[in-house]
């Protein structure tokens, strides 16, 4: 029993001895350091404590930190493929920011820009029906004044121009201007080709309506030169009511 | 003569209560994927992720499982058609769920079929679902292929629509998951 006491003494006495010979190493080493670097008072610890784990962690008081919250990125907020109108009317220094229509590009308010491209988008499903029935009504009479000569036909045909117009101009307005998707790949797909078929209608609804304010009825016939660009008129309208139809219909598929 | 009983009686105890070979099977992300499908009047809708990261434990000896997640960005959904998938991630939410996700630990085997219980989230609401697959193992890989589907409305999903008219409620998933054994 002594000699086990003897043992256990000794040990002790060597196991303090080798810390107070690190204590000393320790305290020479250049990894010593103070409680903070502008508080040379303090007492002096040694760096290596700091990743130890002498502390019992039974002891520590509760992490009260609240949990981070999920940090969205705005990066992924815009497609990378903008069209040049949509960068500059809805980029992340766009001319409605700039005027304050739209707020800073926040997840919020690219959330609210999103609702509002789904209404915008939404009206320019249905006035492109409406432009489409309005176009007919214009083609169709057109053709009946150009076979009848009534001048009640052009009245109305004229009547309808304006009326297609204005809702044409409206409907394409409605997409042009509305916010950009939150994805936009570079492919081909239906709206792609809704969209190139919209620049052939859209060159149509522009040239259409220049070379019908050209056609001149004097004395209640055509010339022969405003025949030919009655003609003319007559079969750009056709085209571009068509293509018209056309990029209606691509969309469904 | 009693200690020779004892040493075998311990030994066979210990082989009785060996665990399971349970390992964590690595997922194969290049060969995995998930479609959805989507049914609209007009026309069907079918858009792919390969973007998913599935995580299983399973035994590959005993051909048991113990723990299936899958991961899928829905951001990476590509129908084809980009207005479409941003339309479909306006109607998810994406902005403010970019995830999707599904946690199973409770598997029936019946024939050459499993049946994963677990919970998917979507859209931020989380309900139990049984999705059912047909496991394939083979040398040097295990591939899963699954379905499921989902309600739109109970996922508190707004249907979308084209030309005003809204798609089918019922939005199908299939899956294919491949995990490397080695």
């Amino acid at each position: 029993m002594r000699l086990f006491l003897l043992l256990l003494t000794l040990a002790a006495l060597a196991v303090s001895a080798t810390e107070a010979q690190t204590d000393s190493t320790r305290a020479s080493s250049p990894e010593m350091t103070s409680g903070t670097l502008d508080s040379p008072d303090l007492p002096r610890f040694p760096a290596s404590w700091a990743t130890s784990d002498f502390l019992d962690p039974s002891l520590a008081l509760p992490d009260t930190t609240p949990p981070a919250m999920p940090v969205r990125s705005t990066a992924h907020l815009l497609p990378e493929n903008m069209s040049f109108m949509e960068r500059g009317l809805w980029g992340e220094s766009g001319f409605f920011r700039s005027i304050g229509i739209a707020g800073e590009l926040t997840p919020e308010a690219r959330k609210s820009e999103l609702s509002a491209r789904r209404v915008m988008l939404t009206m320019h499903q249905i006035g492109g029906f409406v432009t489409l029935g309005l176009l007919g009504a214009t083609v169709y009479y057109g053709q009946r004044y150009l076979n009848y000569s009534d001048r009640t036909d052009r009245s109305k045909h004229q009547e309808f121009v304006t009326f297609a117009i204005v809702s044409y101009g409206l409907t394409g307005l409605l997409a042009v201007i509305s916010p950009p998707p939150l994805i936009r790949r570079n492919e081909t797909s239906t709206t792609t080709i809704h969209k190139t078929l919209a620049w052939i209608h859209f060159a149509g609804m522009v040239l259409t309506p220049i070379v019908g304010g050209m056609i001149r009825k004097r004395s209640g016939k055509f010339s022969y030169d405003d025949l030919a660009t009655a003609h003319f008129h007559q079969v750009s309208a056709y085209i571009t009511t068509g293509v018209f139809a056309a990029s209606l219909v691509v969309i469904t598929f | 003569m009693i200690t020779r009983v004892l040493a075998v009686a311990c030994a066979a105890l210990v082989c009785a209560e060996a665990p399971a070979q349970v390992k964590h099977l690595a997922c194969m992300k290049d060969q995995s994927s998930m479609t959805y499908r989507l049914v609209h009047p007009l026309h069907k809708i079918e858009a792919t992720s390969k973007d998913v990261a599935y995580d299983l434990e399973a035994d590959p000896v005993a051909h048991t499982f113990k723990h299936v997640s899958g991961t899928v960005d829905v951001t990476t959904f590509d129908s084809g058609n980009s207005n479409r998938d941003s339309h479909a991630m306006e109607v998810i939410d994406a902005i403010d769920y970019p995830d999707a996700s599904f946690e199973g630990s409770g598997f029936v085997q019946r024939g050459d079929s499993l049946y994963a219980n677990g919970k998917i989230t979507f859209h931020g609401v989380t309900k139990d679902v049984t999705i059912a697959s047909v496991p394939h193992w083979s040398e040097g890989k295990l591939e899963v292929d699954g379905s499921f589907t989902l309600s739109l409305t109970e996922f508190k999903i707004d249907r979308p629509s084209l030309l005003m008219i809204p798609v089918e409620d019922a939005l199908s998933f299939t899956f294919t998951a491949v995990f490397g054994l080695q």
